[in-house]
């Protein structure tokens, strides 16, 4: 499903963000990416979704390479990739339902499917209460909710999250974590960079740790950070 | 872009606009100076033509005929002038008709008919006319040379600098109307600039969930574009209503002048600033959103 090969990146001002990293990642896993701030996880899963590119080096998804692609194929490899973030990233003038049906309007839905899929998802989310509300009316486990909700809505089959738990409490992080393991159970493949010693240290999935910009680890099960 | 997007995209300016109600009005309010400074010079620039067309067809040239000559010279003459290339009509003035024209242009003509006595000093003449105002030298270079003719005056020198003047005044409105424009498309894009600025963010996320860059530029030409067709408006009120007041005020008092009817330029100026509000929008958000599209 997904192959990086020899892929290095530095940022501007030769900062080192990752370092030769190969590895394969199969359909329907779910991989956690871990490692101290600044180990190059964020550049990892922002090449997966061609935020950034590589110095050099292959990355394939779906035996197809992301490095030459043109805007028109870019907006392809996006509508199949959920990307949920630390930050939320929700349009802040617009209301949940808007910011949900935003992903739905750009893939070209009907309107009367919109407005039947949207309400479905914000209450499997627990959240259809507060499809009028705006972001800034909510708590941080809402919010991260309608991010997770606006990245999954298309059953895209990949879902990518940066650090998605760095802002929530335990609870509402254990709430979001059964979120993202429900939709791997359907099949999407799920790559999570965390630092969350709770989230790592107890899981028995893959857990590929990073130091660095390089692959120190690539484990099933616990990882003691 | 799929047409069906549409019903996406071309509600989205006018949420955008409605929530961001203070930075609307603000461009608005900009839009609308520019064009209401630009619409005040289109009036001015269209009056001073319709004054200085008025004045160049209203040039005469009066050709005095020597006296004594008989009827056959005369219409020698007559025909000669006809001839000559650009000359749209010919009157012939007698010099009792000369007379009366000037006695009355002078007001109390029984002074100076007292004056003069019984005689009459004014030759007979010939009022011509030309094609087109830029025709006249030339005629009277070929009039004064014909023989019997005792002198020709189309009111030298003032004609040619009110001309002059006209013609300045005429391409400095043109002038300042572009200045203006391009001060407008200037401002606009700033404001929709400020407007991208403030959603930049909102157009990361639209990048992450896979909008195609039409779907992410196409509303903020539509905002740029509704920006202007909204200051436009209210422009163009303002322009006609302040037309409306000046016409009511001076009107009256300036006899000399005419205005171009209110009626006549209503519906050019209305189309017209729409049109350019609505141009000077989407080129201004145009050159605002342009660093934005790659995905």
């Amino acid at each position: 499903m997904i192959d990086m090969a020899n892929v290095f990146k530095t940022y501007d001002g030769g900062n080192l963000a990752l370092k030769d990293i190969t590895l394969h990642v199969d359909n329907g896993e779910f991989v956690y990416l871990t490692g101290q701030s600044g180990a190059g996880k964020s550049t990892l899963i922002k090449l997966l979704f061609r935020e950034v590119l590589p110095d050099s080096g292959q990355i394939f998804i779906a035996g197809r390479s992301i490095i030459r692609l043109n805007n028109r194929e870019t907006v392809k490899l996006r509508r199949n990739t959920g990307v949920v973030f630390q930050d939320f990233r929700l349009m802040e003038n617009k209301t949940v339902f808007e910011n949900v049906a935003f992903a739905l309007k750009v893939l070209e839905y009907p309107w009367n499917e919109v407005k039947e899929i949207v309400p479905q998802v914000l209450k499997r989310l627990k959240i259809a209460d507060k499809a009028n509300a705006f972001p800034r009316q909510l708590s941080g486990g809402e919010q991260q909710r309608v991010a997770f909700a606006r990245a999954v809505i298309n059953n895209p089959p990949i879902i990518l999250a940066d650090e998605p738990t760095g802002n929530l409490d335990p609870d509402t992080s254990d709430e979001l974590m059964n979120l993202f393991q429900e939709f791997n159970d359907e099949g999407a493949t799920v790559i999570m960079a965390t630092h969350d010693k709770r989230i790592v240290n107890d899981t028995h999935k893959r857990v590929i740790a990073l130091r660095k910009g390089e692959i120190i680890g690539d484990h099933i099960g616990g990882w003691l950070l | 872009m799929k047409l069906s997007s549409l019903r996406y995209v071309v509600p989205e300016p006018f949420i955008s606009l409605r929530r961001n109600a203070g930075m609307t009005l603000a461009a608005v309010m900009t839009v609308v100076l520019t064009l209401y400074l630009c619409g005040i010079f289109a009036l001015l620039v269209s009056n001073i033509n319709r004054n200085t067309q008025l004045l160049e067809a209203a040039v005469e040239i009066k050709v005095f005929i020597e006296d004594g000559i008989n009827q056959d010279q005369m219409d020698t003459l007559s025909a000669q002038v006809r001839g000559i290339e650009g000359v749209a009509s010919i009157k012939f003035v007698s010099r009792a008709e000369g007379l009366e024209t000037m006695s009355s242009k002078f007001g109390s003509s029984e002074e100076i008919l007292a004056a003069l006595g019984d005689a009459n000093p004014l030759p007979n003449s010939y009022t011509i006319k030309a094609e087109s105002p830029e025709q006249v030298l030339q005629i009277v270079e070929k009039v004064s040379r014909l023989p019997n003719v005792q002198a020709v005056r189309y009111g030298q020198g003032s004609i040619e600098k009110m001309f002059v003047f006209m013609n300045w005044v005429r391409t400095l409105g043109l002038g300042l109307m572009v200045l203006l424009g391009f001060s407008a498309v200037i401002l606009i894009s700033m404001n929709i600039r400020l407007s991208v600025e403030a959603r930049k963010e909102e157009i990361q996320v639209m990048k992450y969930v896979g909008a195609s860059n039409s779907f992410i530029v196409w509303p903020f030409i539509l905002e740029g574009m509704l920006l202007g067709i909204l200051g436009g408006g209210i422009a163009c009120i303002l322009v006609l209503l302040s037309y409306n007041a000046v016409l009511n005020l001076i009107l009256s008092s300036l006899t000399f002048l005419t205005f171009v009817p209110m009626g006549e330029i209503a519906l050019l100026i209305i189309s017209g600033m729409l049109l350019i509000g609505l141009l000077l929008g989407a080129i201004g958000s145009a050159i605002a959103v342009r660093k934005h599209v790659n995905v």
